[in-house]
């Protein structure tokens, strides 16, 4: 609990606060997970409520700014309350339902299409995993794949509404449902498939971890082929063609009234605004940023974002069926083919050619300390004890203590040798390291030992610096107590990590 | 995993029952008097004209076969994209490249042949 922070991980503070008490009260551990499980998912669902109010709102304000209008001011300051008005209206206005209509269809279309949006917020990660879990819904591993799944689900929403409603039009706007939301896809998927070559995982927190730079800047053709895809899977202006109104009345949910026709008009929201919360976690770094906490530089992205969103809807005019085919066939797609294999060219050449593939990170040693005979070192979340003492769950024999390097979180998976660099400016006694892959000395490709431990004298200013791990996927630091006595100290670790070609 | 997925569940459930309460909210509040008239179907103040069932452009069709052959192959690529950093030679890449151009080769062949067109 020591190392979180007060505002920045105060929903971790919460949660952990929450499974605590449920504990203390002797509830099973599946019913605390249940209940964990049940409160996550309905904040998830309330934040994209409050979201898409606070968007209708936003947009509503935009526009009108666009067009040289004031917008909503009435209700409550700035216009505000709008939302509220215009949600009360909804809920007291007549519902209809017209003759010919396969009912059950029908009235399920607009829940599909809010909860399909709605489920990509289950892996967005709003803040770092600080040890307890990252601060999303779940952070499968699956989670850009999980994304497009469940993003894909809301075609079938406006599928169902367009032939359910017994209207030309809404079959219409179906049929373009088919060929628009479908078509653009391909290069969403593409485009998507190049970020994962780079970051080599699906899950959204080791994506943003991999990002040293923002992929935004490497992969900028990437960016703008999923933007703009987005824009057209969320079907809208100037790829709203399925409810085109000047062309067939309002598309797929031309027959719809009252709080059915808004829960369209939510899933559209919440829909765009997931394909910005999607890029500014996988192209702007997602939560991290300087100074303000990680959910609040989260936000800010992804509003930004949807203000780009917005200021292409409101000045640009709408697509033409047979431009919007030809610009995703004859344009989008070629180029996300062409930049996929562009990209994985170019980043071969870099890694393998040029070996451009290190990292510099440091070890977190922050304290050490000697009591009664006990060496202790606290690294991140656990105190380690050089001792042995047999009943303690961190000694490791012989006197040394690892500690673990989170290796397995660089964007490169393959193997990996590690060169430790460390300082003892400030020890008044020897220290050995030694780097340990995967929970041994290190090996080379011929199973020859090459982690030998370094040696650092006292009083040393001077880093030291040697080869001592290698071939391996996770790594940790080994610091030998070998003259077991008090006094020593690390000022500095450093571990460097190289691909290895 | 299971774990991820059973929050997945709990998440649609939830999702579900939040986005029915307005539902549930606007069926005991809203008004409700059908009559003929009101639910025929809206074509902007026309009477409709025979069947809904129109017949229609057989080019959506086609789209709807392109892009099934390009969504198959990007059931490909996703693993091959997740295992690319593990790959220990340069001949995968290689297999991927000749693999996407013969996709290009198909998608060449079908602009040529007049299939992209919306005529």
């Amino acid at each position: 609990m020591e190392n979180l922070h007060p505002i920045n991980d105060i929903f971790i503070i919460i949660a952990l606060w929450l499974r605590a008490l449920m504990e203390n009260l002797g509830f099973a551990s599946w019913l605390i997970d249940l209940v964990m499980g049940l409160l996550r998912a309905a904040t998830l669902g309330t934040v994209g409520l409050l979201v898409f109010m606070l968007l209708t709102w936003l947009e509503r304000k935009v526009v009108a700014r666009i067009q040289d209008r004031i917008g909503p001011n009435l209700a409550g300051p700035w216009g505000l309350l709008q939302p509220i008005a215009d949600g009360v209206k909804a809920i007291t206005k007549e519902d209809t339902t017209p003759a010919g209509a396969d009912v059950h269809i029908f009235n399920a279309a607009p829940i599909v299409a809010g909860v399909s949006a709605m489920l990509v917020y289950g892996v967005i990660p709003l803040g770092p995993n600080t040890g307890y879990g990252a601060l999303s819904g779940t952070d499968m591993n699956l989670g850009l794949f999980y994304i497009l799944a469940v993003g894909a689900v809301s075609l079938i929403a406006v599928l169902m509404a367009g032939i359910s409603s017994n209207n030309k039009y809404a079959l219409l706007g179906a049929f373009r449902a088919v060929a628009e939301l479908l078509s653009y896809e391909v290069p969403q998927v593409l485009s998507i498939s190049t970020v994962v070559m780079i970051a080599g995982t699906m899950q959204m927190t080791g994506i943003v971890a991999a990002q040293s730079v923002p992929f935004l800047l490497p992969l900028f053709v990437t960016a703008l082929v999923f933007f703009i895809s987005g824009i057209a899977e969320s079907g809208r202006v100037p790829f709203d063609l399925v409810e085109a109104e000047s062309e067939i009345v309002a598309g797929y949910h031309i027959e719809y009234s009252g709080m059915k026709f808004s829960l369209f008009f939510l899933g559209e929201f919440i829909h765009a605004f997931a394909v910005c919360a999607v890029f500014a976690t996988v192209f702007l770094n997602g939560w991290q940023g300087p100074i303000l906490p990680p959910y609040i530089w989260f936000f800010i992205k992804a509003f930004g974002l949807f203000f780009i969103m917005m200021w292409i809807k409101f000045t640009l005019p709408r697509f033409r069926i047979d431009q919007l085919m030809a610009f995703n066939w004859k344009f989008l797609v070629p180029l996300s083919l062409v930049n996929l294999l562009l990209v994985a060219t170019a980043d071969t050449i870099l890694r393998r050619v040029l070996g451009w593939t290190r990292w510099r990170m440091p070890v977190p040693v922050d304290y050490m300390a000697e009591t009664a005979g006990t060496t202790w070192i606290r690294s991140g979340n656990t105190l380690y004890s050089l001792s042995d003492d047999e009943d303690s769950d961190e000694i490791t024999q012989g006197g040394y203590v690892d500690v673990p390097v989170l290796v397995e979180t660089l964007p490169y998976r393959g193997t990996k040798q590690a060169i430790a660099e460390a300082v003892s400016a400030s020890s008044t006694e020897p220290v050995r390291v030694q780097v340990v892959a995967d929970g041994r000395p290190g090996v080379d490709i011929n199973d020859e030992p090459v982690g030998l431990p370094i040696t650092l004298p006292p009083r040393s200013p001077e880093p030291v610096r040697a080869i001592v791990g290698k071939l391996g996927r996770t790594f940790s630091v080994r610091v030998h107590d070998s003259a077991a006595k008090a006094g020593w100290r690390l000022d500095n670790l450093w571990l460097d990590v190289q691909g290895v070609r | 995993m299971l774990q991820d997925f059973a929050f997945v569940g709990i998440f649609v459930i939830v999702a579900v029952v939040l986005l029915s309460l307005p539902l549930v909210l606007a069926a005991l509040l809203a008004p409700r008097k059908p009559n003929p008239i009101k639910s025929e179907t809206y074509e902007c103040g026309m009477e409709t004209v025979g069947e809904t069932w129109v017949q229609f452009k057989a080019q959506y069709y086609i789209y709807a076969l392109i892009f099934a052959i390009f969504d198959i192959e990007t059931i490909f690529l996703l693993p091959w994209a997740l295992a690319y950093k593990d790959f220990a030679t340069i001949f995968p890449l290689l297999e991927m490249v000749l693999f996407i151009l013969i996709l290009a080769g198909g998608l060449v062949y079908a602009w040529r042949k007049g299939a992209l067109e919306w005529a």
